[in-house]
């Protein structure tokens, strides 16, 4: 039985059988899979890792092998706490699904410990990131300039 | 459950202001399949989860995707 496509329907247009969808071709149906990441083995350093949007070259599928390589704040006190959050953040999803890991449990102590004492290099020269950086201010600092949005007054170059 | 830093988490620098490409660009975040739908349904679909590290991760990513 040829289950390729039906000749011919009254429109005169082919149709999808049983075993196929349309894509709008047809193509023949498939089961979808999500392999689960083994390993938090290998990493890149926090700086590539922001640069390339992931901490797991495991992970990373550029869009077109686009890599950024323009981040203006790279090697700023702001770029470090940047760079190292990003770890946190990163360490964070995958212990969410691998929380035995102790080795990457370890390594999120570390990078917390390391973005901390970059928050306290930064917030001391360019004021708080966070309200609780206030606990270190002379005064109420939190509505001074510049936002997130408000780009390139915070020490980078570009 | 909400707080925020002054920071971004990657840079963003426009060099060239463009209103057309800029629409296109807010409809991925706000529109209508953008990120912030996606991050509230993630949201939403953690109050019913069962299982603690998914739990865990829609909270996680659903905090990620609206930031």
């Amino acid at each position: 039985m040829d289950e390729k496509k039906e000749p011919m329907n009254d429109n005169g247009t082919e149709e999808c059988t049983w075993r196929f969808g349309e894509l709008p071709a047809c193509a023949p149906l498939s089961v979808p899979y999500v392999p689960v990441q083994k390993d938090a083995d290998p990493r890149y350093n926090p700086a590539d890792a922001l640069s390339r949007g992931t901490l797991f070259p495991g992970l990373e599928l550029p869009f077109k092998n686009t890599v950024n390589r323009t981040n203006p704040y790279a090697g700023t006190p702001l770029g470090e706490v940047m760079a190292l959050r990003f770890m946190v953040n990163e360490l964070q999803l995958y212990l969410d699904t691998h929380k035995d890991d102790a080795a990457a449990f370890k390594l999120m102590k570390d990078t917390i410990k390391l973005s901390k004492e970059a928050n306290r290099r930064f917030t001391a020269r360019f004021g708080p990131l966070s309200v609780y950086d206030l606990e270190d201010m002379d005064s109420y600092a939190w509505i001074d300039g510049p936002w997130p949005w408000e780009f390139n007054q915070r020490g980078a170059t570009d | 459950m909400f707080s925020y830093t002054k920071s971004l988490q990657y840079p963003v620098k426009i060099r060239n202001t463009n209103p057309a490409l800029a629409k296109f660009i807010i409809s991925q975040y706000g529109g209508p399949d953008g990120e912030l739908g996606a991050s509230l349904r993630y949201l939403s679909q953690r109050f019913s989860m069962p299982y603690p590290e998914l739990r865990g991760l829609l909270t996680d990513i659903g905090t990620e995707g609206s930031k």
